[in-house]
């Protein structure tokens, strides 16, 4: 008897101990750490409750350092490094970012190399599986291996990486990020191709904006001719990079480069093809920004320069500002975690910032395989051999899965009959991002620039995604040049699905370096870009892509009507919240609409509307309605489009106005679902009606409330989410603050003698969301609150702003 | 409880006080529970309780320390995450968790003892 109480009570605390400790518990939407694992409070989630009260003072030995580097970090947490060699620089930033950063920085390059399965499970083999078929971990390594060919440049990375590291192999349980806890599993060692998979996320999340199988799936739905009116390269009231009236010279030729071949391609276009990717169509704008004036301009007669990229917005935040300083330079700005350097920020000689390209560098082929086995593909009427490369996925809690991918010359086949395409159109990518480039050099040596001879240089190296690198220099130069590997093609290729069985259909070569779209000191006295196109079309070379035509107009309306500027206006102009699409749109909307039938409460919305001064303002009700109004109206105009079976690419909002305003004979005023023939006037009142109606069910209060900018954590986690920041703007907008989208990163700086900075971003420095500094920018950032970057090269001048110093010795 | 097994659970409590505070293994006071018990237990140990309840105090203790130290930031976060109706839920619970492994760890202790006919009347 007492044995058995004995085995008994053995066996109780077994079983509860390795459930505790072991046992996840699996539910529809989620699962559950073990939960004793989770929440002790001796190595569970409670040892990330980071005291409030920071310790003053730290000492920590790291291998590899030449001399000690001083550490201090300001009252908002941004680390000042002070390094005595560029190479202990890169350690002690990889150490420091990873110290912040380091669940994020492993989860975005497993993302980015289709590795999240194996700790999220099955549900996302596809997206796995659709990450290598793009080949972004190929890409990573063509960049890697380039850019290790220069052995500075090696130099650094390996140093970066070996920092990031010694911070990882001195976790321990208790110490690890949350995250790692929450999700059950261990971090793995960085290395240098997680800073090249860091870089080609960025290639895709800015430049995956092509829509080759839209466009060939709407070519074949609704013609030639109506493709061409409602996907236009070009309206006439836009107002490029680069001013209208430019005088282009084209240093090469290329022969194979004829005219327009749409009709050729409409014979061959394929059958409407399905494809996965998640558009989040109503919200793709992912835009930003930028703009430099000249000292003629400003109160201080220098220049003055502005940034701000508009990325999806999430905790822990894209952006970790940083301060690096070593005796050859001294840099402040904006880093990405995980890639060395600052990518948006200025020296003590320069500013630059960037804004997304948005050009077209991702083009399909369709590739005519001999068989089934997929060895060997028609080109150029022979037979050519593929290359196999067989991807290995391990998944959380099922079996390993194994993926053949077969490379062509024009790259990997991303849609065969192996994933997604059941008609075997299978579907070669070509894609920039796949071509051995050196983008890290170009970071590095702007880091250090300090004329504009220095920056030309350094944006030489830059290749992929392609960005409007604007520039400011102490001496007055100012500067912007769109830089990036771009294709030399015809038009249709870059919007079509091409024939990849004919080598005339593959890139023609690239557009030089010298002949990229670029202003230096202009007489209007500033440079801007706003994601619009480049140029005018009298640019020599084709190009297509995604471009915005309000935030650009309104940038360049106001900074020419501008004089006496400071940073102040500049702070003004970031946060403009001028609906210029609703200042166009809507009193046409309003008087084209048939008022007679409407009764007193849609009157009222009516008389609200017409009062309204065009501007997204948090606490107004009126641009709720315009949006409420125009999105209905732009469901009924391109009915054909929301409900067509096949992926289809929704005309851009710009062509929608152009249907209001320019009131022409179209079938896309018709409603499809109907037996009559609808006219503008007819969509207007309908969706007029169908907006009112929504409107006395509303609950919202105002705008901000209507839109719900929300900042989410990059788990989806909802408990480490920011739900509702209070702010006005929208998508098109200056203040481009949609409800997933918005300025990740506001800065400006002046170029005066000791220069004149302020930044800040919709986030905080710590990853942990147990941190007082996880977010504790984000209400200053919705209210258009703006911090001093502190930038001096001397460490006596920094201890006045900080109380925090870390020491990292050899 | 008589003095010797307060004595007893105060030994526990701050032992397991010290230990969590500098071995990062969150069940180093399981085998540390089994021995204390094995050599502290007599007929008259209250062996689930005296497990029980020190861990139960020692883990609240450690909880309300870290907790006031973070202003509450985090176990708020959790509290969401895990959609409980307050923290001190949370903190009951954990601490529950806690004392149960270790009320199961003195009880199994003084078992053993007794299996092997070493528990001695109080002294």
């Amino acid at each position: 008897m007492k044995h058995l109480t004995t085995v008994i009570s053995l066996l109780l605390l077994v079983s509860l101990f390795y459930f505790l400790n072991s046992y996840s518990i699996k539910t529809a939407s989620s699962t559950i750490p073990p939960i004793g694992k989770f929440i002790n409070p001796i190595t569970g989630f409670w040892k990330n409750a980071e005291k409030a009260q920071l310790k003053t003072e730290e000492n920590i030995n790291l291998k590899g350092l030449k001399s000690p580097v001083s550490i201090i970090y300001d009252e908002h947490m941004v680390p000042h490094i002070y390094a005595q060699n560029e190479e202990d620089l890169y350690l002690a930033q990889g150490y420091v970012t990873a110290r912040f950063r380091l669940w994020q920085m492993e989860i975005q390059t497993r993302a980015a190399c289709g590795r999240v399965s194996e700790i999220l499970g099955p549900k996302l083999l596809p997206f796995d599986r659709l990450k290598r078929r793009t080949g972004m971990k190929y890409g990573a390594q063509q960049t890697l291996a380039a850019v290790e060919k220069d052995p500075h440049a090696k130099k650094l990375l390996d140093a970066y990486t070996n920092g990031i590291n010694q911070y990882i192999h001195g976790l321990d349980e208790a110490s690890m990020p949350v995250e790692y806890k929450l999700l059950n599993y261990q971090p793995e060692d960085w290395t240098p191709l997680k800073t090249g998979l860091l870089l080609k996320a960025m290639a895709e999340n800015l430049t995956a904006l092509e829509y080759d199988i839209e466009h060939t799936n709407a070519l074949n739905m609704i013609g030639k001719e109506n493709f061409e009116n409602i996907y236009k390269d070009w309206w006439p009231e836009q107002d490029p990079i680069i001013p209208i009236g430019t005088i282009y010279t084209r240093s090469i030729e290329s022969p194979l480069e004829i005219s327009d071949s749409l009709l050729s391609i409409n014979s061959f276009a394929p059958n409407k093809i399905d494809n996965p990717i998640d558009r989040e169509e109503e919200d793709y704008m992912k835009g930003s920004n930028n703009w430099a004036v000249a000292g003629s301009k400003t109160k201080s007669g220098k220049p003055i320069l502005a940034n701000d990229p508009h990325l999806r917005l999430s905790l822990p935040s894209i952006w970790f500002q940083i301060h690096l300083s070593c005796p050859e330079y001294n840099v402040s700005g904006a880093s990405l975690p995980g890639a060395p350097g600052v990518i948006s920020g200025f020296n003590d000689h320069i500013a630059w910032g960037v804004t997304n390209a948005g050009r077209d560098i991702r083009d399909w082929y369709k590739v005519t395989f001999k068989d089934a086995s997929m060895n060997e593909y028609l080109l150029d009427g022979k037979y050519v051999a593929t290359k196999k490369v067989i991807e290995k996925f391990e998944i959380k809690g099922m079996d390993t899965f194994y993926d053949t991918i077969v490379y062509t010359h024009h790259g990997p086949v991303v849609y065969d009959k192996n994933y997604i395409d059941k008609k075997s159109l299978n579907l070669a990518l070509r894609w920039t991002a796949h071509d051995e480039s050196t983008e890290m050099l170009t970071f590095n040596k702007l880091n250090k620039a300090q004329n504009i001879k220095d920056y030309f240089e350094a944006i030489s190296h830059y290749s992929c995604p392609a960005q409007n690198f604007v520039f400011a220099c102490k001496n007055g130069d100012i500067a912007i040049q769109q830089q990036g590997k771009f294709p030399i093609e015809r038009k249709d290729q870059a919007i079509f699905i091409q024939d990849g069985s004919k080598t005339t259909n593959d890139w023609q070569g690239y557009i030089p370096f010298a002949d990229n779209p670029h202003i230096v000191n202009p007489s209007r006295a500033f440079v801007s870009s706003a994601n619009q196109h480049p140029t005018d079309p009298t640019y020599p070379y084709n190009y297509s892509g995604v471009f915005d035509y309000n935030r650009n107009r309104r940038i360049n309306n106001l900074l020419s009507g501008m004089n006496n500027i400071s940073i102040v206006e500049m702070e003004k102009l970031q946060l403009d919240n001028f609906n210029m699409q609703a200042s166009e749109c809507l009193p046409v909307m309003l008087s084209k609409l048939d008022k007679t039938k409407l009764n007193k409460s849609q009157l009222k919305v009516i008389d609200d509307l017409s009062k309204w001064n065009f501007y997204n303002e948090a606490n107004m009700i009126e641009p709720a309605y315009f949006e409420m109004w125009k999105d209905t109206f732009k469901s009924l105009l391109w009915d054909e489009f929301y409900h067509a079976d096949f992926p289809m690419r929704i005309p851009e909002d710009v062509t929608m106005a152009h249907f209001i305003i320019d009131e022409k004979t179209s079938v896309f005023y018709d409603i499809k679902s109907t037996s009559k023939v609808e006219t503008l006037q007819d969509l207007l009142l309908l969706s007029f009606e169908a907006t009112s109606n929504k409107i006395t069910h509303m609950t919202e209060k105002n705008w901000s409330e209507y839109k719900h900018t929300t900042i989410e954590h990059l788990a989806k986690i909802p408990a480490f989410t920011i739900d509702y920041v209070a702010c006005g703007g929208n998508k098109s907008i200056v203040n481009a603050t949609s409800k997933y989208h918005g300025p990740s990163w506001r800065m400006i700086v002046e170029m005066t003698d000791d220069i004149n900075a302020v930044a800040i971003y919709p986030g905080g420095q710590s990853g942990n969301p147990g941190s007082k500094y996880y977010d504790n920018f984000v209400q200053d950032w919705s209210e258009g609150k703006y911090y001093q970057v502190y930038h001096s090269s001397s460490i006596e001048e920094m201890k006045k702003h900080a109380s925090i110093t870390l020491v990292l010795n050899p | 409880m008589k003095n010797n097994n307060i004595y007893t659970f105060f030994m526990f409590l701050i032992t397991i006080l010290l230990v969590s505070y500098f071995v990062p293994i969150w069940y180093i006071f399981i085998p540390l529970l089994i021995i204390g018990s094995i050599i502290y237990s007599t007929k008259s140990t209250p062996s689930f309780l005296l497990g029980f309840s020190s861990v139960f105090l020692a883990w609240f203790l450690l909880m309300m320390f870290m907790d006031i130290q973070n202003v509450g930031l985090l176990s708020s976060k959790i509290t969401t995450l895990f959609k409980l109706p307050s923290k001190w839920l949370l903190i009951s619970i954990t601490a529950l968790v806690g004392a149960l492994l270790g009320g199961l760890s003195t009880w199994f202790g003084k078992n053993l003892k007794s299996s092997f006919g070493l528990l001695k009347d109080n002294a």
